[in-house]
């Protein structure tokens, strides 16, 4: 048994992940590690790009807590940030006013399709893990 | 190649009771399409109308943009569970 796999399985024996996650996390270990991926820039570049959304919200193992588990493809983002792109000049004007008077300085106006692309795709790294007891929230992509 | 999803399925309320949906969405694609190419005219109109007020471009891209939208829900799972009640809506 390799030292990533044994670390796994602990984790899921400890109550810290569950059994979905230990399976994909296995799966990751599992893929085939003769692969020479080469430099920091070409493993980016072999990434492969991000499909869902994850948020899951948990309580461990008792199915009395609450279990949120959320999955969004990741095309819903794209399409509802481009949206932006078909709002007119005066209803875009008052959405910066709006986002003004909060305090961002946004002009939506200006965002392009190849900057929201580059957006989804930065994405593809971020993962928030809170753990609270046995409350958990997680946010990643996949 | 983008294809709108072809199946829905609904399931909220507590175990035992509730209301279950599971709806074939490709038997909507033909009618969806019909009623797409009969309304194209209409919207074509009405964006030429509202083009003097800015309104134009939105109106004749909002079409391509909510199909884009729907074949993008694709994928979506919504699954809460709070003791014995459960909201879960998969589109597939």
């Amino acid at each position: 048994m390799t030292e990533n796999r044994k670390q796994v399985l602990d984790m899921l024996a400890q109550g810290k992940i569950t059994v979905e996650e230990a399976e994909r996390l296995l799966s990751l270990v599992e893929q085939p590690s003769g692969v020479d991926y080469g430099t920091a820039e070409t493993k980016d570049a072999r990434k492969p790009a991000p499909k869902y959304l994850r948020v899951v919200i948990g309580g461990g193992d008792d199915p009395q807590t609450e279990h949120v588990n959320i999955r969004v493809p990741m095309g819903l983002i794209r399409a509802g940030v481009r949206l932006a792109s078909l709002l007119p000049n005066d209803a875009t004007s008052k959405v910066n006013d709006k986002l003004k008077e909060k305090g961002i300085g946004i002009d939506i106006g200006k965002i392009k399709p190849e900057d929201l692309e580059e957006l989804v795709d930065q994405l593809s790294d971020l993962q928030v893990d809170i753990q609270d007891g046995k409350e958990t929230v997680r946010v990643y992509v996949e | 190649m983008m294809w709108p999803p072809s199946l829905l399925r609904i399931r909220i309320g507590n175990s035992g009771h509730g209301f279950r949906l599971w709806l074939p969405l490709f038997l909507v694609w033909p009618p969806a399409l019909l009623m797409a190419l009969c309304l194209f005219p209409l919207v074509l109109l009405l964006s030429l109308l509202l083009w003097p007020l800015g309104w134009g471009r939105t109106m004749l891209l909002s079409g391509p943009w909510f199909f884009r939208m729907f074949c993008a829900l694709r994928g979506l799972l919504i699954d809460v569970k709070s003791g014995t009640s459960q909201v879960y809506i998969a589109v597939k």
